[in-house]
């Protein structure tokens, strides 16, 4: 179990993070927060990349920089910009991340065939990254996070870059490694983790604004998202989510207490609460 | 024997079961393999570097150019050559045998003149002879058959005999000029080497001191901390007049123009090529991370920010293994093109090998005798040292700055104002602040071609050069260690 205790994050007098505290245990939790809310700082505290300015974080009761390398050796991270080494071979990059992960060797090669082609790059293994695309470049990053076999996977945002296609299967590989260990996806494509994460956490103005599942999140504004013709005019307590072409024309998607007489009520979506939590 | 799991990772598999554990303790390695494995990996990365290789390949072409243009195209080499030939003849130290021995080295070059023995190359004159006479009685017996092809013949046949002989006449008119050069060789080192006497026997070091003092306005600290130093040098000059050391022909009066070519143009090249190429790669591997903007991966592994001192490792193995590289390049070379000299075993403190300072030559008193050839390797031992400060400082500078080539500008730019605080100390004659600001790596480089001596202004203790790498080493040593240290609890972003 990871526990983040009362965590602050300050950067001289400017606060990014202030008394985050959270639980997680085996599943998939989505990070959901517009840019520089301060996702990637909790996910750089978590990895240790950075030191709190207060508060804890804990694994198995364990203070994880206190771990140190005993924790980091049960982590896997996929930063938000994934470098690599251009003129490296994904076999040859894997296996520098396995000689940095301490794996012998015969063991490293057999996780690093396995894991090229749970990624399919199998073809592609001793072709050099600099012709690699950015939807490949992304899958060699998701590998060597999963190198060394992690019970905590960090991937921020590992969505950006992909086209539609590879999200899909990148949502797949998430579900399927979640069963037995912790994932936390950051991001601000809410599609991206609207169908997979069991717990959306949410940050606002630095603080956790919530940690629930997406259906109770869009619980809290049912009955309260219609779509408008965009023709008629909205009223002063009306909150604008979005606009749609539907087949009588645009159709507006609002939050508002009021519906308007041809308002059509919707099953609000992870989107709507998101862009209303954060539009107000 | 424990079987091993294949632990794969599949939608439906359990990833994270005992097995799993089994493999995770039996799929980790002891630490120390695992440095090793890193160290190497380190290595790879940064000579697969093109600059690297590049630097490297144009110091070795600069080397061999510079002492190819010492060697061939400055005057006096082949006369070194010569001294080389004739002192093992002779002996290398001046003295009653030595002469003994030149006179008789002189007497085999009379009788060779007097032609008492015939030359290898005089040889050919019989034989250019014996062709002409059998020439002249080809074109009797043609002439008695007569006709136009014979006379065609008579001519082509005396053509022949003309080439032959103007053949032998080269080979003459060449044997002439050696002999006639070498007999130019011999006068000059009978000339350079006449007379000589023990410089060393008379010498007094207090009278330089005096001589320095007066000359340069040195007075206070300074003055007391050079005049203990020449106190203390009159025992090496001593032990020098002992040995006899300053008898020793070496190079005679080509003695300085190879030292200079050897300590002042290749082992300069040398370290200073090193030391620069030392910089480049620990600013390299402090940077390399962020350049490739790996280096959030690499710290998140179970090796994390250690791998700081893997690099610090593998960056100076890298500069320490280019530093021997260059080092067998400029010495083999030089060795090849002026073979058979110098003599490595003449004392470097021969009366043919001096220091100047202002225009006049002093003595080259070590604080220990040394022979040229351990002169040169006590100089290559300094060396790397020098190479091992700047690594060391550019590496550092390249964590805290976190910028290679910004770090590499700051260092220049340090050396920069440590020369100039050297120069306008000088000229104020704040000898303090002079000598003081000759303790640093760059003043130790800059005083490369006066290691081990008295350094004259630049020297306020004797071994100073030692005195320097030793305090500059702890120094560095110190600063690794609060660079790893202030490291360790920084963000990484």
């Amino acid at each position: 179990m990871l526990s983040v205790e009362h965590v602050t994050k300050k950067y001289g007098t400017f606060t990014a993070l202030e008394d985050i505290s959270l639980t997680f245990e085996n599943g998939v939790y989505g990070l959901l927060a517009p840019n520089g809310a301060g996702k990637t700082t909790l996910m750089k505290m978590l990895a240790t990349l950075l030191f709190p300015t207060s508060g804890a974080i804990r694994w198995d009761g364990r203070d994880i920089l206190e771990m140190d390398e005993n924790y980091r050796g049960l982590l896997g991270y996929l930063p938000q910009e994934f470098g690599y080494y251009k003129n490296q071979t994904p076999r040859q990059f894997l296996r520098y991340i396995a000689a940095l992960q301490r794996m012998e060797k015969k063991y490293a090669e057999e996780k690093i065939d396995e894991l090229l082609e749970l990624v399919a790059l199998s073809g592609v293994r001793n072709k050099k990254m600099r012709q690699f695309s950015g939807g490949m470049i992304q899958r060699v990053g998701i590998a060597q996070a999963m190198l060394n076999d992690p019970k905590l996977l960090i991937l921020d945002e590992p969505t950006a870059g992909l086209d539609p296609k590879e999200r899909v299967r990148f949502r797949s590989l998430i579900h399927g490694l979640a069963k037995d260990r912790i994932v936390i996806l950051s991001t601000h494509i809410v599609s991206d983790i609207e169908t997979i994460a069991s717990q959306v956490i949410m940050i606002r103005e630095h603080r956790l604004y919530c940690c629930d599942s997406p259906a109770n999140i869009c619980a809290a504004l049912r009955g309260k998202v219609f779509e408008v013709p965009a023709e008629l005019p909205l009223g002063a307590e009306t909150f604008l989510l979005g606009e749609r072409q539907g087949g009588r024309g645009t159709m507006l998607r609002v939050v508002t207490d009021c519906p308007p007489a041809q308002a059509v009520a919707v099953e609000p979506g992870l989107e709507d609460a998101f862009l209303y939590i954060y539009g107000e | 024997m424990k079987p091993r799991h294949k632990n794969r990772i599949s939608l439906e598999g359990n990833g994270m079961d005992d097995k799993a554990a089994d493999i995770r303790k039996d799929g980790f390695v002891i630490r120390g393999a695992a440095n090793w494995d890193l160290l190497c990996w380190e290595m790879k990365k940064l000579w697969s570097q093109p600059m690297i290789l590049v630097f490297l390949l144009l110091c070795i072409a600069f080397q061999i150019f510079l002492a190819a243009e010492d060697r061939y195209f400055e005057p006096g080499g082949d006369y070194a050559i010569y001294v080389a030939r004739m002192t093992k003849e002779t002996g290398r130290r001046m003295g009653r045998e030595f002469t003994e021995a030149m006179d008789g080295a002189g007497k085999n070059m009379r009788n060779m003149d007097a032609k008492d023995e015939t030359l290898p190359w005089e040889k050919q004159d019989g034989e250019g002879q014996d062709r002409q006479k059998r020439n002249g009685q080809e074109q009797v017996r043609e002439k008695q058959d007569g006709q136009k092809q014979d006379r065609q013949e008579q001519n082509e046949q005396r053509k022949e005999g003309q080439a032959q002989d103007r053949q032998d006449q080269d080979g003459q008119i060449a044997a002439q000029a050696k002999r006639e050069q070498e007999s130019l060789y011999r006068e000059r080192f009978l000339r350079e080497t006449a007379d000589r006497e023990d410089i060393f026997a008379d010498y007094s070091c207090m009278k330089l001191a005096d001589g320095l003092l007066r000359q340069f306005y040195i007075t206070g600290l300074a003055a007391r901390m050079m005049e203990r130093k020449y106190e203390k040098q009159q025992e090496a000059v001593d032990l020098l007049a002992e040995r006899k050391d300053s008898l020793d022909v070496s190079s005679a009066g080509m003695t300085q123009p190879v030292a200079d070519a050897l300590f002042q143009t290749q082992c300069r090249m040398l370290i200073t090529e090193a030391m620069v190429l030392a910089m480049l790669m620990a600013l390299s591997v402090s940077g390399s991370e962020r350049t490739a903007r790996t280096h959030l991966t690499v710290c998140v592994t179970r090796t994390g920010r250690k791998i700081r001192y893997v690099k610090a490792a593998a960056g100076l193995m890298s500069a320490l293994a280019a530093y021997g590289m260059l080092a067998v390049s400029a010495v083999g070379f030089f060795a090849l093109i002026w073979y058979p000299a110098p003599d490595w075993g003449a004392s470097i403190s021969s009366q043919f090998h001096h220091m100047s300072l202002a225009g006049t030559e002093l003595p080259f008193i070590t604080w220990k005798p040394f022979t040229i050839g351990e002169y040169l390797l006590a100089v290559v031992g300094m060396g790397s040292m020098v190479v091992m400060l700047f690594y060391v400082l550019a590496f550092c500078l390249g964590l805290w700055i976190k910028s290679a080539w910004g770090g590499f500008v700051l260092l220049i730019l340090l050396v920069a104002v440590n020369f100039q605080v050297i120069m306008m100390a000088g000229d104020s004659l704040q000898w303090e602040l002079y000598l003081c600001a000759q303790w640093t790596p760059a003043g130790l480089w800059w005083s490369q071609n006066q290691w081990f001596t008295d350094m004259l202004i630049s020297g306020a203790v004797p071994w100073q050069e030692c005195a320097t790498a030793a305090l500059w080493a702890a120094l560095c040593l110190i600063l690794l260690a609060v660079s790893f240290h202030h490291m360790k609890k920084e963000d990484i972003n």
